[in-house]
């Protein structure tokens, strides 16, 4: 009896090796994983792993039009140029770099030359993921000196003084940034000690204003 | 346990026909060797010839015993294998010693004479007889010498252009084959796939100057092109330089990293040539891919 389980196990595991498949009891709603290892291994193309990607967003209809009217086309982003390189592991690199425009192509119209929606994010979903590293803690509070030291830089992303004059000349908010409550009754003593300061974010005008009434 | 064994069989078949299909046997050489050159061609001194003066492996290639050496091993990135290379056209390699006038063959695509008739030895090169035009035929009725999914490569390389080993697959989507059906009886054109539903180089491309096939048919519903000989053309733009831009500091670390100088620019097609719809305005593109947004 013993040698007929022992003839019975080997026959069993002979043909699990021979199917290539380990003999595993069916789990319900694992039945359609797939068993075939080269799968899992399968690497992400290029283009599958675009719609993973957090850190950019580009709408291909929204373009359609404009791309009619300026006279171009997919090909325009997607270079589809005659390929000299037939050695498939310099081939692949190159393609992507020909696939996958970056910052100057879609800058070029967003940013350089404002033809489109310049709104960072309108592309970038994540503010985060593109500003300088200091912007992530308190900068707000902290940008007075880099602002009056270079404001180039700052305008490489802040791309007109809006940015600027959104906060520093609403007038609809008690916001107590810049100055403290009720200060309007009593701006008088500093406006005359350091009118200076003043004139760092208010004309003449501002001040006649009122005062002309 | 029948079951069981006759898996294995199917297996075992299956496995063999994978592994010919990868590995397809080959001649044994891809150009004569052991012969002295006729006096019609100008072997340059770089190539060196064998004892006698015959053409030997190493005359093209430089590398010793290569011709005992196992494909995979051959070092083909070694500035001998292809003597004074790289070139920027493969057959310039092949002119360094054969006139270029004298052995390059007519565009077989050109297909019509000055007449407007049919140059039907044209038509033998992929087809065995020439097919009727009148006719509407099933594929298997064209007579192709290979399969349609390798009759470009007897002439092209399968990476003539970026982006053409991607597209030679099957479509990722079920969606995609549908609107493949649906734009193809819309735009009244022919979209070819292969038996196994992949894309391949004439789904887009057709073989055929504009007029071998009625333009009114799907098959003969293409890009017009009046001089085909001229072919592609194109024109300067200023996006060029913002291109450039775009790729410069990707090609760098390329060309870095391998030695090379390879370099991208911009130009927009003002003429497009053996396109079943054009691309240059994105239709063709257009017939398989679609965007949410």
């Amino acid at each position: 009896m013993r040698w007929i389980i022992y003839s019975l196990l080997l026959s069993l595991s002979m043909v699990c090796v021979a199917a290539e498949q380990p003999f595993i009891p069916t789990v319900p709603g694992q039945e359609k994983q797939s068993q075939d290892p080269k799968d899992n291994k399968k690497e992400a193309t290029w283009w599958e792993k675009r719609d993973q990607r957090s850190d950019i967003y580009y709408p291909h209809k929204v373009h359609y039009e404009v791309m009619k009217e300026e006279g171009d086309s997919c090909l325009l982003c997607h270079a589809f140029q005659k390929n000299d390189e037939h050695d498939e592991t310099k081939r692949k690199p190159l393609n992507t770099v020909a696939n996958e425009p970056l910052e100057a192509i879609c800058h070029d119209c967003h940013v350089t030359e404002l033809r489109g929606p310049w709104r960072c994010n309108l592309c970038h979903d994540d503010p985060k993921k593109i500003w300088p590293a200091d912007h992530n803690s308190g900068y707000i509070q902290n940008h007075q000196e880099d602002s009056k030291q270079d404001t180039a830089i700052c305008e490489t992303c802040h791309l007109d003084q809006k940015f600027c004059t959104n906060c520093h000349f609403r007038r609809d908010t008690l916001n107590r940034s810049y100055h403290p409550l009720n200060y309007i009754n009593r701006h008088g003593l500093e406006a005359r000690m350091m009118p200076a300061n003043c004139a760092q974010c208010h004309n003449s005008f501002y001040c006649q204003d009122c005062h002309n009434q | 346990m029948h079951d069981k064994i006759i898996r294995v069989f199917i297996l075992f078949g299956f496995a063999t026909v994978v592994f010919a299909e990868e590995k397809p046997e080959l001649p044994p050489f891809h150009h004569i060797v052991g012969v002295k050159p006729s006096k019609a061609i100008e072997v340059p001194e770089k190539f060196k010839l064998g004892e006698q003066g015959e053409l030997i492996c190493a005359t093209c290639h430089g590398l010793k015993d290569i011709d005992k050496t196992s494909v995979e091993k051959v070092d083909k990135n070694s500035v001998d294998f292809l003597i004074g290379g790289s070139y920027r056209r493969i057959t310039g390699f092949c002119y360094r010693c054969h006139d270029e006038e004298k052995t390059q063959r007519d565009n077989i695509h050109v297909m019509l004479d000055s007449q407007g008739e049919i140059k039907k030895k044209n038509c033998t090169f992929c087809h065995e007889e020439v097919p009727d035009r009148d006719k509407k035929l099933e594929s298997s009725e064209l007579k192709l010498r290979v399969s349609m999914q390798k009759i470009c490569y007897g002439c092209h390389l399968k990476d003539p252009h970026f982006n053409s080993v991607e597209h030679q697959v099957k479509p990722a989507q079920k969606e995609m084959l549908e609107r493949i059906h649906k734009h193809s009886k819309e735009l009244n054109i022919l979209v070819p796939l292969s038996e196994k539903e992949e894309v391949i180089c004439i789904s887009c491309h057709t073989p055929h100057q504009y007029g071998v096939i009625d333009p009114e048919k799907p098959a003969g519903n293409q890009v017009v092109i009046e001089d085909l000989e001229k072919g592609i053309e194109y024109e300067e733009h200023p996006w060029n330089e913002v291109f450039s831009a775009d790729k410069d500091a990707r090609l760098q670390a390329f060309n870095q990293l391998h030695n090379m100088n390879v370099q991208f620019s911009y130009q927009r097609i003002t003429q497009e040539a053996l396109l079943r719809l054009p691309a240059k305005d994105g239709q063709l593109c257009l017939v398989c891919h679609d965007f949410k947004d």
